[in-house]
C-alpha cells in the first residue's frame, strides 16, 4: 500500500538527484500557470509524458490517463461554452457550440492538467517515499514535521489491518456487510469505526512513551535522520536543473 | 520543550505525545479516504470517508491537531491513490477545513467552561467539577462547523479546480463535495459520540 506509487528503476529520472527532481517540479507546475502560448504548454506537457516512459515503463505510463479520462472529458464539454468570442467554428442551429477563443482555452487546461499530472506522476514513481522526506529535511523541513510524516507512513499499515480485522468480525457477526450502500452502509460503518477508533486513540500513549524513551524530547536527541549526499553530483544535478528551470520559464520573455 | 495543557483539565502533555497523536490521526485520515467508501447510487458513485476523520480529529483533538491530520492524511491519501497532482490543494483545503472546525468547537467548550467557572465562584457549596464533565458537544456547534467546513470545501476546492480543469468541470464537482462534507459532519459527530460513550477518556484530549 504504502510503496504503491514508486516503481524501482536506474534510468536517468530514477538516478536523477531528488532535490533537483523536487526544484523542478515546483518550477514546472509554476511554469504551467503562466501565460505561455498553447503550443509550448502543449510542449511541456507531451515531454513529460515521454518522461513517464523510462520513469513507470511502457505500461503503466498511460495510467494516469485512463485513471483522468471522465475529467478529460468534462474539462473537452464544459470549458468551450463558457468562452463565446472570436471565430465560429461549430454552431448547431443558433446555438455557438466553439469558437477559437474556447478551443485554445480547452487545449489549454487540458495540456496543463495532464501535465501537471505527469509531473507529479513521474516524480512519485521514481522517487521513494523515504527520499522525499530526507529531501524535504534537506530543504528545512522540521524534525518534527519529518518525523510526524514518517510515523504516518509506519501507521498507515496498521490502521488498515486494524480496519480490515474490526470489519471482518463485525461482518461474522452479520452487523456490517459490503453490499450495503448509502445511510444503510454509513450506519452500518459506525460501530467499525468506533471501534478502529477507539483502538488507535487507546495506542497514543504507549506509541509516546514508547518516543520519549528513544530519546525524544530531551535535551540530547539520541536519534536523528540521515543526510541526503552532497558533493559533486549534486552539485550537477542543482546547475542542470537551473538551466532546465530557466529553459522552461524563459518562453516567457522571448515569445510574445 | 513547551508543555501545552489540555483544555481546561490542566494535564500537560508531552511534545511526544502530541507527535504521535497528530501522527496516529493523519494515518487515520489517509486510511478512511483511501479505504473506505460509500457507494451513494447502486451504478458507480462514491464518496470517502476522509472528512468524517477530519471532523471526528476537530471535535475530540482541536484545531490545531485537526489542521495538520486533515491537511496531510487526505494529501497522504491523494498520493498514494495516485491523484498527487491534488495533493497541495488538498493540504491546504482540508487543512483549513479542520482548522476551521475544530476552533469552532474549542471556542464552544472555552465559553461553556467559563460559564462553567463562574456559576462555581458564585455558588461555591458546589464542588468544582473535573474538566471531562465540561466537554459538551452542542447541535448548533456541530451545525456551524459542518457549515463552515462545506463553505471552505466546496468553495476552495471549485476555485482550485477552476484554475487547473476550469469553471466548468469544477462545477460538477460540488454537488459531490457538499455531499461528502454532510457525510462528514454527520459521521464525525455519530462517531466522536459513540468513542466518547465507549472510551470516555477520549474527551479529555482536546487541546
Amino acid at each position: 500500500m504504502i510503496e504503491s506509487s514508486y516503481h524501482p528503476g536506474k534510468t536517468f529520472v530514477h538516478t536523477f538527484d531528488p532535490r533537483a527532481k523536487l526544484f523542478l517540479l515546483i518550477v514546472y507546475t509554476t511554469a504551467m500557470f503562466l501565460p505561455f502560448q498553447i503550443e509550448i504548454l502543449a510542449v511541456y506537457a507531451a515531454v513529460m509524458i515521454i518522461l513517464a516512459f523510462p520513469a513507470a515503463g511502457i505500461r503503466d505510463a498511460f495510467s494516469p490517463l485512463k485513471v483522468l479520462l471522465p475529467l478529460i472529458i468534462l474539462i473537452i464539454i464544459l470549458t468551450p461554452p463558457f468562452f463565446r468570442e472570436g471565430e465560429v467554428l461549430i454552431t448547431y442551429n443558433t446555438w455557438i457550440i466553439l469558437t477559437d477563443s474556447g478551443l485554445i482555452r480547452t487545449c489549454v487546461l487540458l495540456s496543463r492538467f495532464i501535465g501537471i499530472t505527469y509531473v507529479f506522476f513521474v516524480f512519485f514513481r521514481a522517487t521513494p517515499l523515504n527520499q522525499v522526506v530526507l529531501t524535504l529535511r534537506w530543504y528545512g523541513l522540521p524534525i518534527k514535521a519529518a518525523l510526524i510524516i514518517s510515523m504516518t507512513f509506519r501507521f498507515i499499515p496498521n490502521v488498515t489491518s486494524t480496519y480490515h480485522r474490526v470489519s471482518d468480525a463485525h461482518k461474522l457477526r452479520g452487523s456490517f456487510q459490503s453490499g450495503m450502500w448509502g445511510w444503510s452502509r454509513l450506519k452500518g460503518l459506525v460501530p467499525v469505526l468506533t471501534s478502529v477508533l477507539i483502538q488507535t486513540v487507546k495506542s497514543i500513549p504507549v506509541m509516546s512513551m514508547s518516543l520519549e524513551h528513544r530519546g525524544f524530547g530531551r535535551t540530547i536527541r539520541r536519534t536523528s535522520y540521515q543526510r541526503l549526499r552532497g558533493g559533486r553530483k549534486l552539485f550537477t544535478h542543482l546547475t542542470f536543473s537551473i538551466i532546465i528551470a530557466l529553459m522552461l520559464i524563459a518562453p516567457i520573455f522571448l515569445v510574445r | 520543550m513547551k508543555q501545552r495543557s489540555r483544555l481546561g483539565s490542566g494535564i500537560a502533555v508531552s511534545p511526544a505525545y502530541r507527535i504521535v497523536s497528530i501522527s496516529i490521526l493523519t494515518a487515520v485520515t489517509a486510511v478512511f479516504t483511501l479505504l473506505i467508501r460509500i457507494p451513494i447510487a447502486p451504478t458507480r458513485g462514491y464518496i470517502n470517508l476522509g472528512d468524517v476523520a477530519i471532523y471526528f480529529t476537530a471535535f475530540t483533538f482541536g484545531p490545531v491537531t485537526a489542521v495538520i491530520t486533515a491537511g496531510l492524511g487526505t494529501a497522504i491519501a491523494d498520493l498514494l491513490s495516485g491523484y498527487a497532482q491534488w495533493a497541495p490543494i488538498s493540504l491546504f483545503i482540508h487543512g483549513l477545513q479542520g482548522f476551521f472546525a475544530g476552533l469552532i468547537v474549542r471556542r464552544s467548550l472555552l465559553i461553556m467552561q467559563e460559564r462553567l467557572e463562574k456559576n462555581e465562584t458564585e455558588t461555591p457549596s458546589i464542588p468544582s467539577t473535573p474538566s471531562p464533565n465540561r466537554y459538551r458537544l452542542s447541535f448548533p456547534v456541530i451545525l456551524l462547523a459542518g457549515l463552515v467546513g462545506l463553505i471552505i470545501m466546496t468553495g476552495f476546492y471549485f476555485l482550485a479546480g477552476a484554475a487547473l480543469v476550469g469553471f466548468g468541470a469544477a462545477a460538477v464537482e460540488i454537488p459531490g463535495n457538499i455531499i461528502q462534507c454532510v457525510v462528514g459532519t454527520i459521521g464525525g459527530f455519530l462517531l466522536t459520540k459513540t468513542v466518547i460513550k465507549a472510551y470516555p477518556p477520549v474527551r479529555d484530549m482536546f487541546l
